[in-house]
């Protein structure tokens, strides 16, 4: 075995040689993003993948912001994020008002839609408030307001009834506002009351444009030639009612844009860059699971195979080669076909046809090594059989094996991704080949959802080349012969 | 030359050993995915049969479950799901060796359901595709890989390392997809499935009998179209091979290059350039060679995933498609072809070996597919 002064010297060497410290940052970055990924990452999205119900506010198919720089970048606001908005309880006469104040940035553009859901409970006649603050100060009624006589009823929002309801309400506002009755009842008089006529024609704008109108800056031109204001915008929602014990609860604010994110969604609206960062570890488990196995089990088979000769190599060595012999890909798509589709079963077979290619060459090494002069020694001196194969020959071959585990990784990664594309992965796991198939099936190429297929495959070239940097860098410094 | 003779049938044997060893897993595993799927076909085709049974009021119940095992027994019969699964497997065999392949339900490739026709066709396209793609490649490939040889540690060096290992690590069928959204969706250049081909090829074959175009003409509108379709993933399969191509080339010359005959040759003035694709790739060819004959020979088998994206109508997309559709004598078909191919080229590529150099015979452990 190497001495603690040879392994810092070879690592020297390693991080000294440019493709090892390359391997060896990228490794680092990829292995703390796999581990940190609660931190990093969002990992109720991942908890929810499959959970479509989930994704149901999030844009579909939309590409990433930084590639649509005129669209509105989709915020969600939960309930969880308390620091997004404000919550209040008052009374104003014999009514019981539970207020609610979000706050959204609206920038580049307006939202396609605005979904809000509240939890509510009560068993009076209830009414409901809304209304948008702008950044200049402006209130933009979206309801009857307090001044007014009546005040609007929940059923005529919400669709549920006024008196009594127990459960999660729902509301797109956009499609709420771009209606010509709430565009006459309350946009217009928002908008002459700031000096700006309102015709027929511009009724009929506002009854299919109000809810961009409302995101305007206010000039007479609002209507005509309408210019974005961008800023931190409140939507203020009372729930008033006549019930004393009414409950409330803010479950969400969805801001949608035509863009997503970091990397956009897929047809589901699922955030792609969640997916894309959690198959690392996948991607990590299974190539270095995979490559330490069928290294290991193929260079202790060869070197038994070489170490004992005769007969037992004779019939070693073609198993090995039989192996080696079938194609790989079909049979593992046929079995992964039969099989359950289950990740572990794809690591499995993997490693049973990954072994081999090791063996050949450990066989041949274990035939010269056996040959030595300290290994006739050790044997003159009455060392056992597995004494010497781990004691003389194993630690000969490890600077190969060493080599080999890293460069048997791409391999892997590769063919798990390629499995999976055809859809035979685990459907439970998220790997980067199973995004690629999801893109295949959603037809991405002829879509032109670029987004969706060039991260998975970006991210699995990365930690290609990480493994194949380390493996050529570690067969430099191992094996000082192959240096040119 | 009894050395010869005995390395020879020494090989033939193994070949033999492995190929048959292969048969017997083919077999087996095929038996055992006809036998999963058709079971299911036959329970349902009799749940369907007993409720159908079900409404004729003129049958006793005992009368009714007769019918039933009647109908499955016939059934079992029809699909060949009776006997035991070595038998099946010995039958499966059989056919192989002997190649009566039979029929597919339905043909997936080309106009034919016979099984055989359908490889044919298939292994026909995949040749067409692969064996342009790998002298494409292989060309360009050694080329590059002397000049980086010649110039080691230079910056055309380096780029061939590195574009080796980075398409090492990109799958085929990823970058097909990007060729497709670039050329296909972006700019419009080719069309997005080459299935078409053939279509595209009749209209021609059709114009031409009409008179409506002369014959030169129809070559040129014939290579064209070829052309055309297979334009992407011909390019896509020589991007990703043309690195590891260069990176061998200039390893096996590079070890040349530190051989005696070379620096004999430097030594008396040969020009560097004529010791360079005179002397050391005459020496450096038999492994690249070797290469080259098992890099074509794997390639038979298609790209499984590369023909499905781009719907090239190849050996790979037809084991796709007959894998979706439980098509089993078509899928060991697919996958014996390929092996015995393989096999047959591994031993002709040892057998001129021997014949060349005497080094090489006796040691069975040589043996060194792909």
């Amino acid at each position: 075995m190497p001495s603690r002064k040879r392994i810092k010297e070879i690592f020297l060497l390693f991080v000294k040689s440019k493709m090892g410290l390359a391997g060896l940052i990228l490794l680092i970055i990829l292995a703390s993003l796999a581990v940190l990924f609660p931190v990093v990452g969002d990992q109720e999205k991942i908890n929810n993948w499959r959970n479509y119900e989930y994704w149901i506010d999030y844009p579909k198919k939309a590409p990433p912001c930084w590639a649509q720089r005129n669209s509105f970048p989709t915020q969600i606001i939960a309930g969880e994020d308390t620091e997004r908005y404000e919550h209040e309880v008052f009374r104003v006469d014999d009514l019981t008002v539970h207020s609610y104040i979000v706050r959204f940035i609206v920038e580049r553009n307006t939202p396609a839609s605005m979904n809000l859901r509240l939890n509510v409970s009560y068993n009076k006649t209830t009414y409901v408030y809304i209304a948008i603050v702008r950044p200049d100060g402006q209130i933009v009624n979206l309801t009857n307001s307090y001044e007014s006589p009546t005040l609007t009823s929940m059923r005529t929002v919400f669709g549920v009834s006024s008196s009594s309801y127990n459960g999660t309400v729902y509301k797109n506002l956009a499609s709420y506002i771009n209606n010509p009755q709430i565009a006459n009842l309350y946009i217009s008089p928002w908008l002459e009351a700031n000096n700006i006529a309102v015709g027929s024609t511009e009724l009929s704008v506002l009854s299919s444009k109000g809810s961009q109108i409302i995101f305007m800056k206010l000039t007479s031109a609002i209507l005509t030639n309408p210019e974005l204001l961008e800023g931190e915008y409140k939507l203020r929602v009372d729930i008033i009612s006549r019930d004393e014990s009414v409950s409330t609860g803010f479950v969400s604010l969805s801001l949608i844009g035509t863009c997503y994110g970091v990397l956009g969604t897929d047809v589901y609206g699922r955030d792609l860059s969640q997916a894309v960062l959690y198959g690392i570890r996948w991607a990590l488990i299974i190539g270095l699971l995979v490559a330490f196995v069928s290294t290991l089990a193929g260079g202790l088979y060869g070197i038994l195979s070489g170490y004992y000769g005769g007969l037992i190599d004779e019939i070693l060595l073609r198993i090995a080669q039989i192996i080696y012999s079938i194609p790989v890909l079909p049979l593992l798509i046929i079995l992964s076909y039969m099989l359950k589709p289950s990740i572990w079963n794809l690591v499995g077979l993997l490693i049973a046809f990954g072994w081999p290619g090791t063996a050949l060459v450990t066989r041949s090494m274990a035939l010269q090594l056996k040959e030595e002069t300290y290994v006739e020694a050790a044997r003159a001196f009455g060392a056992s059989h597995g004494r010497i194969i781990l004691k003389y020959i194993l630690p000969q071959t490890l600077p190969y094996l060493f080599a080999s585990m890293a460069l048997g990784v791409p391999g892997a990664i590769l063919t798990e991704a390629a499995v999976s594309f055809l859809g035979l992965g685990d459907p439970t796991k998220i790997t980067w080949g199973r995004i690629l198939n999801e893109a295949q099936a959603s037809m991405a190429t002829v879509n032109g959802y670029w987004w969706w297929v060039i991260p998975p495959g970006l991210m699995i070239m990365v930690a290609g080349t990480t493994f194949i940097f380390i493996g050529y860098a570690l067969d430099t410094v191992l094996n000082p012969r192959l240096k040119r | 030359m009894a050395g010869l003779g005995r390395t020879l049938a020494i090989q033939a044997i193994n070949s033999l050993i492995i190929l048959f060893v292969i048969l017997v897993i083919i077999s087996a595993m095929f038996v055992y995915l006809n036998q999963k799927q058709l079971e299911a076909v036959v329970i349902e085709a009799t749940q369907m049969f007993v409720r159908n049974l079900e409404r004729n009021p003129n049958l006793t119940p005992e009368q009714k479950e007769q019918l039933a095992k009647a109908f499955e027994y016939n059934m079992r019969v029809r699909f060949g799901l009776i006997g035991s699964p070595v038998e099946r497997i010995f039958n499966l065999m059989t056919r192989l060796i002997t190649l009566d392949l039979g029929n597919a339900r339905n043909a997936y490739l080309g106009a034919s359901t016979s099984v055989k026709d359908q490889i044919v066709f298939a292994l026909k396209n995949t040749i067409i595709l692969f064996t342009t793609a790998t002298i494409i490649s292989t060309i360009i490939g050694i080329l590059l890989g002397m000049s980086a040889a010649r110039r080691a540690g230079s910056i055309l060096d380096k780029a061939v390392s590195f574009a080796a290992i980075l398409s090492s690590s990109i799958p085929f069928w990823w970058l097909g997809m990007l060729m497709l959204l670039a050329f296909s969706f972006k700019l419009g250049w080719f069309p997005y499935s080459a299935k078409d081909v053939y279509v595209a090829v009749a209209r021609l074959q059709a114009m031409l009998q009409a008179g409506q175009l002369d014959k030169l003409t129809y070559f040129l509108k014939y290579l064209y179209t070829w052309a055309y379709y297979m334009a992407l993933p011909l390019i896509t399969v020589v991007i990703l091979s043309i690195g590891s191509w260069a990176y061998v080339t200039r390893n096996i010359v590079l070890s040349k290059l530190t051989e005696d005959f070379v620096m004999t040759a430097r030594a008396k003035g040969v020009p560097e350039r004529k010791v360079l694709y005179g002397h050391v790739l005459r020496a450096a060819s038999p492994p690249i060679v070797t290469i080259i004959a098992l890099s074509l020979i794997s390639s038979l088998g298609g790209a499984i995933i590369t023909e499905t994206v781009f719907g090239w109508p190849g050996m790979g997309l037809l084991y796709w498609v007959s894998l979706l559709n439980g098509e089993a004598m078509l899928l060991a078909a697919n996958v014996y072809v390929t092996v015995l191919l393989f096999i047959i080229v591994v031993f002709a590529l040892n057998f001129i070996y021997a014949i060349l150099d005497p080094r090489v015979r006796t040691d069975a452990a040589t043996y060194t597919p792909r």
